[in-house]
């Protein structure tokens, strides 16, 4: 008990610290007093146009993947599942090739069009992504009325080979600078801001606030989705409303970053070993790991090779997967 | 059986499974305080008729027929305040919410195994789940649990990892998430399977006496005949829906162990001859 309470005050502490130094460093310094608005102006100026839009960006984009990664894993009850696992990051993938390689996606962004505002790139990620969601699952659902989890995990890994294959066949056939996109495929936070930000809020935050409403009786699916309803639990209804919340949770997060895989996975792992398998505890506190996690990613993204940056998908797996191996062959509690 | 007092009532069941008939004109009837066991070989379809009796068939089986229960007129006058009802009324099972059809009909699946590693309280607790608002147990929640692990005596794994505990401790462990949900009516699929010699009559002799101490009715598939006329207050036999298929015999056979376990039932059953001895000690029990 005294070790969850320690726990428990300690997760957000590290995300507070972790926030802080996100918003300081960098390839230009900003001072701790600028972080609490004592800077002058040229810190002002990096930190408001530059670092806090993008801290943001990474923070709600961690929030997302650990939570959703919790959701799905406790829904599915399989240690392996994440909402890249129904195809969803591929699909994005998918859209963001077909905007960056079609000529009239790129036409968007000349002045007046949505892409002044945001790329159409990441536009296209969006609808990717709501468009693998909805496909996969209408799939799964059209045998027999109800669909089964298993059947649903099996089409979104096939369709998600699927997509993956198109994309790379699109992009073989052009000859186009690949670069872009291919910082993108790994995952990136580079050059995003308050555009981005405004964009994903609202899916976000419905994302957001599904997650804890599903949270609590995604328990009792510990037994199977038999089990779960003999104990009064409307499964059918569960399932929609977590399927919504993945795919919405998956389109903001590539909106914002590209395809940036594994922070799903490992969170709520992390998170059990340390605070248990519950998932009233699991799924908030996933969503402070994911994102503590991420930021730190970011972070060392920037200040690597600075000035120039590093995807942080890469990074995310550099630090994780070490610390995550180290944990599950430590032994268990 | 008397129906006026049969309180869990199943009749014209039929399912059906890719056009395989599963279960043939089932009609039978559950009441407080007994003990019933239901018997039949492989693929009678023991399991598929609890699963439906719970409400939680399988996807792909087509099921028509009526289940219903008898909501008495206790909880109703709680629901109407100072006026209760003369009468009590039948649900059909399928009409009402889930959250409804767990605080009075539990269903224990076979071999269920839990994907995360749980305290055996907070597993136990799961039971309550139908009794809550969205899920956020109060104290009265966690009484009931300590109760049901004092009954079951399990008091000392309160604490423990449901992973750690053997095959026997994990099965009344389940028992005791059901219990949790004090419903009154139990169903459970092979709950003494898997269990060494000693612990199968161990479990099926605390199954007699939860269900006697506090009147639930009960059906529970027992693949062991003898098991099942020892310790049973009625048995259920369920002959595959193929050996009934020319409609005149019956579908099921129901009554006292040693009015029912005799060869031509068995027999009838099972479809293999049987031999059936008197065993002084378990006359006791008949």
């Amino acid at each position: 008990m005294k070790r969850d309470i320690f726990w428990k005050i300690i997760s957000p502490i590290l995300l507070v610290i972790s926030v802080i130094l996100a918003l300081m460093l960098g390839a230009e310094k900003v001072s701790l007093a600028a972080v609490f608005g004592q800077g002058d102006k040229f810190e002002n100026i990096i930190l408001w146009q530059l670092r806090l839009p993008r801290v943001l960006l990474v923070l709600i984009t961690g929030l997302l993947l650990g939570g959703s990664g919790a959701v799905f894993q406790l829904f599915f009850r399989n240690p392996l599942a994440e909402p890249g696992i129904m195809g969803i990051s591929s699909g994005a993938t998918l859209g963001a090739v077909i905007a960056s390689i079609v000529p009239g996606f790129m036409a968007l962004t000349g002045k007046g069009g949505v892409g002044a505002y945001i790329s159409p790139v990441n536009l296209c990620a969006f609808a990717g992504a709501l468009i693998a969601g909805l496909f996969v699952t209408s799939l799964a659902f059209s045998r027999g009325g109800k669909s089964s989890s298993v059947m649903l995990l099996l089409c979104g890994t096939a369709l998600g080979t699927l997509y993956s294959s198109l994309s790379s066949m699109l992009l073989l056939t052009c000859n186009k600078e690949l670069h872009s996109i291919y910082t993108w495929i790994l995952g990136s936070f580079n050059g995003r801001g308050w555009n981005e930000l405004l964009f994903i809020l609202l899916p976000s935050a419905v994302s957001i606030i599904l997650m804890f409403i599903v949270s609590r009786p995604l328990d009792l699916l510990t037994g199977g989705e038999k089990s779960a309803a003999a104990l009064g639990v409307e499964v059918d209804k569960l399932r929609i409303l977590v399927l919504l919340c993945g795919a919405l949770a998956v389109s903001a997060g590539v909106c914002a970053g590209g395809t940036i895989g594994f922070v799903g996975l490992i969170a709520p792992h992390i998170v059990r070993k340390f605070l248990g398998p519950r998932a009233r505890t699991l799924v908030p506190f996933s969503m402070l790991f994911g994102a503590t996690l991420l930021l730190l990613s970011d972070t060392f993204a920037r200040i690597i090779i600075a000035p120039g940056e590093l995807p942080a998908g890469i990074i995310t797996s550099i630090l994780g997967v070490p610390f995550f191996l180290a944990l599950c062959l430590g032994g268990r509690k | 059986m008397n129906e006026t007092t049969a309180d869990f009532n199943v009749s014209n069941l039929n399912a059906t499974y890719n056009k395989t008939q599963i279960l043939r004109n089932i009609n039978l009837s559950l009441i407080p305080g007994e003990f019933v066991c239901l018997c039949g070989p492989n693929g009678a379809g023991k399991s598929t008729l609890l699963s439906v009796m719970a409400g939680v068939p399988d996807a792909k089986l087509k099921v028509t027929g009526d289940i219903r229960f008898i909501r008495g007129p206790r909880s109703l006058s709680l629901s109407k305040g100072s006026k209760p009802p003369q009468t009590s009324r039948t649900i059909d099972i399928s009409t009402i919410p889930r959250r409804d059809l767990a605080r009075t009909i539990a269903y224990l699946q076979q071999n269920e195994y839990s994907e995360w590693d749980f305290t055996v309280h907070d597993y136990i607790l799961q039971g309550r789940y139908a009794y809550t608002r969205y899920g956020h147990y109060t104290a009265d929640d966690h009484s009931i649990v300590d109760g049901v692990l004092a009954d079951l005596k399990l008091t000392q794994f309160n604490k423990r990892n449901i992973h750690s505990l053997s095959g026997g401790e994990f099965q009344k462990v389940r028992l005791a998430r059901a219990l949790a949900q004090t419903p009154r009516f139990l169903l459970l699929d092979e709950p003494a399977s898997n269990l060494d010699y000693v612990y199968e009559p161990h479990l099926m002799q605390l199954l007699r006496d939860t269900v006697h101490k506090k009147n639930l009715g009960v059906l529970a598939a027992v693949h062991d005949i003898n098991l099942a006329a020892r310790f049973a207050d009625k048995i259920l036999l369920l002959p595959p829906a193929s050996a009934i298929s020319d409609g005149a015999k019956k579908s099921v056979l129901f009554g006292s162990p040693s009015d029912i376990m005799n060869t031509d039932n068995l027999k009838y059953t099972f479809g293999v001859e049987f031999e059936c001895k008197e065993i002084k000690s378990f006359q006791s029990l008949q």
